[in-house]
Parts: structure tokens; sequence; C-alpha cells
């Protein structure tokens, strides 16, 4: 690590925020660096100053008292505001009953869902953090795109493997975009679609040392795809080389299902195509040139900590 | 749910933070008046939408969410100079009420008060992102949902929010460092 790399690393390190490897590699620096020392101790004083300051301030002793007492004056059942940005809430949640009842019903003769106790921890992982992402506000994105291709070669920098998303999205669907996320502690991509106001995610991760395990798997069209349920969502996930593809979503087996496949072959299967024989618009590829400014962009607001490497091809 | 129920969940999982939500009311609204108002406002509207919240894990950057979107929209109706004015306002003593005897000199004191006010000074998207970092005690990620930004947006204004504090503290308010422009 040079001096420019320790003084771009002082926040994050102090925030807590870098990896075991970087704050090795911060400590070790340090150790030999006398200036740079200097440097973060006087920042580490400020941080600290900072700290101290907040903790000034206690509220008066009456005001929980006094919230507690509007609250006791709230009338019973009076739940329905709306928290701040909730896009995928209400109105539409007693449309969205009906109908992930009907696809529910039909979906069954599709696929035999088991259980949730059967489903793994890195699934569990999966349906509650597309809950977080997808419930607790607008979902929060590194890189906002309906450009399959832009979202992916993004996340592949990030992450050093390529994701593979299809690049034809159904009628009613939209790429949102992408953020680096993590399942079972490592590093994963996720990518969020929007279809027909039902938000989907789709996280893909390094494939998990234990396996899968046998019980969730089921074969459809020839693809071997692993499906279950967890707190009303659908989860259908697949193995696709060294990767591990998750995806949910709270529309239906037979929506995820479709997906997977897509996912997998890069187009709808015939069954799914005469179930919806809709179109299916192709997504805006960009040309190299625009890979190109993406990537410069990139480059140029990444911290230079941050090793950014374009994928393949991209100059 | 039962009533009580609920109650007790709220209490357990929304108003343990209230401590750390009036610091942060305070910080952006400049008047422990205006605070008071605002956790108010926020726990009201927390407790509305309750059921809403479905992991407990995330109650607290649910909460100060919550808090900041009731901020936001009250000072959109409120002119901007209004809440300068309460800012410049401040009383000082607000800063030493509840310092310790050992932290009590008067170096300390001039140190804190500057930083405070300094703080208040700082334009919103910078002062919001210090008082979730060292107020709400968020990761990056978690401010970055909180705030709607991307992830290298927090570092940014964090980054220069300390910098302007530190020009403010070491006397160097002549070297201001740029600023995004604001909302």
């Amino acid at each position: 690590m040079t001096c420019p790399e320790l003084l771009q690393a002082i926040d994050p390190y102090l925030d807590d925020e870098l990896s075991v490897l970087e704050v090795l590699r911060v400590q070790a620096h340090l150790l030999r660096c006398e200036p740079c020392w200097t440097a973060i101790t006087s920042e580490a004083r400020l941080h600290a100053l900072l700290e101290a300051e907040t903790l000034q301030d206690q509220p008066p002793s009456t005001l929980r008292e006094r919230i507690r007492e509007r609250l006791a004056a709230v009338p019973a059942g009076l739940s329905s505001l709306e928290p701040p940005h909730q896009p995928f809430m209400a109105p539409y949640a007693v449309l969205v009953g009906a109908v992930l009842t009907a696809v529910l019903v039909a979906a069954a003769m599709l696929v035999r869902l088991p259980g949730p106790s059967a489903l793994p921890p890195f699934i569990e992982e999966v349906a509650s953090k597309h809950r977080a992402y997808t419930e607790a506000g607008r979902p929060v994105l590194d890189v906002k795109t309906g450009d399959v291709a832009q979202a992916t070669a993004w996340l592949a920098g990030r992450l050093g493997f390529s994701v593979k998303a299809p690049t034809r999205l159904r009628s009613g669907e939209r790429l949102l975009g992408g953020r680096v996320s993590s399942l079972a502690d490592a590093p994963a991509a996720y990518l969020v679609y929007e279809r027909d106001d039902h938000p989907m995610s789709l996280f893909v991760a390094r494939r998990p040392a234990s396996g899968l395990s046998e019980e969730n798997k089921r074969t459809v069209e020839g693809m071997e795809l692993y499906t279950g349920r967890a707190d009303g969502l659908t989860l259908v996930w697949w193995e696709d080389n060294d990767l591990i593809y998750a995806a949910a979503s709270a529309a239906g087996s037979r929506d995820l299902t479709e997906f997977a496949l897509l996912c997998l072959r890069g187009r709808s299967s015939a069954a799914m195509d005469r179930l919806h024989p809709t179109s299916f618009p192709v997504t805006r590829t960009p040309n190299a040139e625009g890979s190109s400014r993406t990537w410069q962009r990139i480059r140029r607001r990444a911290p230079s900590y941050l090793a950014v490497t374009p994928p393949h091809g991209v100059p | 749910m039962g009533t009580v129920a609920r109650g007790q969940r709220f209490e357990e999982q929304i108003l343990v933070h209230l401590d750390a939500l009036y610091r942060a009311a305070v910080r952006l609204t400049g008047t422990s008046a205006d605070a008071e108002d605002l956790v108010q406002e926020t726990c009201l509207r927390a407790f509305q939408a309750f059921d809403q919240l479905k992991h407990p894990q995330a109650a607290r950057a649910w909460v100060f969410a919550i808090l900041r979107s009731v901020f936001l929209r009250e000072a959109d109706r409120q002119s901007h100079q209004a809440i300068r004015q309460g800012i410049e306002d401040l009383p000082g003593a607000i800063l030493t009420k509840a310092l310790g005897e050992e932290d009590a000199s008067p170096e300390r004191q001039t140190l804190l008060q500057e930083i405070w006010r300094t703080t208040l000074a700082l334009p919103l998207p910078y002062r919001e992102a210090l008082v979730l970092a060292h107020v709400g005690g968020f990761s990056y990620r978690e401010m970055a949902d909180i705030l709607e930004v991307p992830l290298g947006t927090v570092m940014s204004r964090l980054f220069r929010a300390r910098r302007m504090l530190r020009a403010a503290l070491t006397g160097a308010r002549g070297q201001a460092v740029p600023v995004e422009p604001g909302r």
C-alpha cells in the first residue's frame, strides 16, 4: 500500500468499513510510515471528538412520556400510514393477493414446493435480503440502469465473476439496477427487477462448499432447479458452473421458474411461451463505446484503493 | 396482534433508540424544541406504520429513515432561512450540560462547541452523513439505504464533511472544501 492509497483509506479504516485484509495492509503500512501514522492519528482525534460531541445531548425526561401519550391516542387499528418510500406496497396489495393466490394454485401444478423448514440458510438469507432491499424503501442500488449488459459488466468488475442474466426481458418486466451484496458472508451480485409492480431479486454468488439439498430439487424442462417458499415469498435457485443463482419474489413460482429458465438458456422456454404468448422486448445492448465510457466513469469515481477492472473486451 | 403486544414491541424495537433519535434530530433541526417535535412526529409515524417493519434487526435504520423523511418534509415547508436562524440562535450551554467533571475543561468545551456550530452550519447532505455516522453509528451501506444514495456518495459526503469540520477547527475556513450543490 502506498501513502496516497493509505490516505484514501483513512476514513473507511476508522469507520470500520475495511475487510480484514485491507485492515492488515493499512496497519502494515502504518508500522513503517511515520507521516501516515501522524495523519491517521490526527484524523482519529477528529473522529473521537465527533463521537464525544454527539453524546452531549439527552432528550428531556418528559419526551418519552409525551410520545407514549400520543401513541396511546392513536385509534386501534390505525396502522396503515405508509412509511416513506415504499413503492412496492399498497395500493396493489389486495389485487396482488388475489393474483398471487391464483398463480400459486397454478404453479403448484408445475412445481411442488417444499416446506420452509427445508430451506438452506443462504436461501433464507436471500428471502431476508429481498425483503430488506425492497420493503424498507426504494431499492438502494450502486448502479441504476435498465441496461442488463451495463449492470452485469459493472458487477463483474467489482466481484470478479460474470453474472449471466437474461438480456431479453419479458413483457412488463424491467431491470432497475444492481448492487454488491453478500450471501453466506461471501460477495454476491444483486440485480433487482420490477415485473408488473412486483420487485424480483436475483442474487449470484460463488457456489457454497456444502452443496445443495436434493430435497428442494426439481427438474423443469430438463433443467435442474431448486424451489422453496419462505415468509410469503417464492424462491428459486440453481447452479450454473461454479456460481449459484437465487431469485426471490412474491409474484409466484411460475414467474420465477420462467425467469430461471431465461437465465439458464437466455430465452424463454417453449412451454412458458405457450403460457405467455407475448412478445419479449429486447433491451438495449450497449456498444463497445458505451461500455468504455461506463468504465471510465467507474474508474474516475472509485477510490484508488479499490481496484476496478473492466471485464474482458472493454477498453 | 394485540394492542398491548404491539405497544410492547414498539417500546423494545423503536423507543429504545429515543436518545439517538433525539441527538440526530437536534443536529438536523438546530433547536431542542424542534428536535422534540421531530422525534414525536417520527415516533407517531413509525407507530402507525409499525406493522410494515418485518425485521426487528432493521428497526434502527428504519426509524432513522422515517426521521429523515419527516425532517425533509418539514424543511420543505419552512424556508431555509428560518432553519438557519434557528442554528444561529443555539444556546452554547447545550453543549456543556451533560459534560462530566473530567471533561469540563474550558478548552474542551470550546472545541466541542465549535464542532457543534460547524456541524449545524454544514450543508444538509453533509450534515446528514455526519449525523448518521456519528450519532446513528450506521455502516456506509446502511447510510446509503437511509439516504437513498450510492455507497460512493456516502463516502464522499462523509469525507468532505470531515474536511470542512477540520478546516473550521483549525481556523482555515477560507480554504473551503468544494461542496456538492444543495438539494
